[in-house]
């Protein structure tokens, strides 16, 4: 039989998982913070020449490079994406906590509300803070596109799954507030 | 709180430790401390009972009222 909590279970298993994620994600938003830094900080214009933008579907890639692009232009894109590893590593971090406790076998402590209602509000932050990027994203690309018989415009669309989900896991905070109560009933009970 | 436990005064009285109560009584050295020093929040019946049995008493020498 599968073993979910404690020593030796599913969820020690994931926090071993989630720790190397963790260090990973932390190096790789250092590594994106000194990035725009530098590019914030100088003033030559930004190498094009392998830029590659990724959208959900689709990849542009300017081979040939575009030379009216310059750092100033994608900061604001950098520094929501940038926020945004910010909150991955966030989540990350509070994630790490509570499997922590599930493998420990104390599950239902107020730390761990608060823990999930970070999770919750992050998730929320996240999900508005992407659609951001994807309009300024559509904003940028669709003034330097420039096809023959296309016309693009900006698609301002904020992603209400993701709300829709922190809105979830905060009421998941509630319950998990309640089993915190009926716990310490439980450990007060002689 | 208004309840107060007398069980330091009846085991005093039938000279048993805590030990060997909370063996007889099927509980935790711990928890029957905590349960001395009335730092609990609830106490089960069977704990009670089992209380009653060792010390050969009324759950009312255990327990007392006080409204101050």
């Amino acid at each position: 039989m599968v073993q979910y909590l404690g020593k030796k279970s599913v969820s020690s298993i994931l926090k071993t998982v989630l720790d190397l994620v963790w260090y990973l994600g932390l190096a790789g938003t250092v590594v994106a913070a000194l990035f725009l830094g530098h590019t914030l900080v100088s003033s030559q214009p930004l190498s094009t020449g392998s830029l590659q933008i990724e959208m959900p579907g689709l990849i542009f890639r300017f081979t040939d490079g575009i030379p009216q692009v310059l750092p100033t232009n994608l900061s604001v894109q950098f520094m929501l994406v940038l926020l945004l590893m910010f909150i991955g590593v966030l989540v990350l971090y509070q994630l790490r906590k509570i499997f922590a406790t599930l493998t420990a076998g104390t599950p239902f402590t107020d730390e761990n509300v608060g823990r999930i209602r970070i999770i919750g509000i992050a998730l929320i932050a996240g999900a508005l803070f992407e659609s951001v990027i994807h309009i300024l994203n559509g904003v940028y690309l669709s003034n330097i596109l420039r096809m023959p018989g296309v016309e693009t415009g900006v698609n301002m669309k904020i992603d209400l799954t993701g709300v829709f989900m922190g809105v979830v896991v905060i009421i998941l905070a509630e319950v998990f507030r309640y089993g915190a109560y009926l716990q310490e009933e439980q450990d007060l009970t002689v | 709180m208004p309840i107060i436990i007398r069980l330091d005064r009846v085991m005093a009285d039938r000279k048993i430790t805590l030990t060997e109560l909370a063996g007889r009584v099927g509980i935790t050295m711990a928890n029957l401390s905590l349960l001395k020093n009335g730092r609990v929040r609830a106490i089960r019946f069977s704990t009670l009972e089992g209380l009653c049995r060792e010390l050969d008493c009324q759950p009312g020498d255990l327990l007392e009222y006080s409204s101050e």
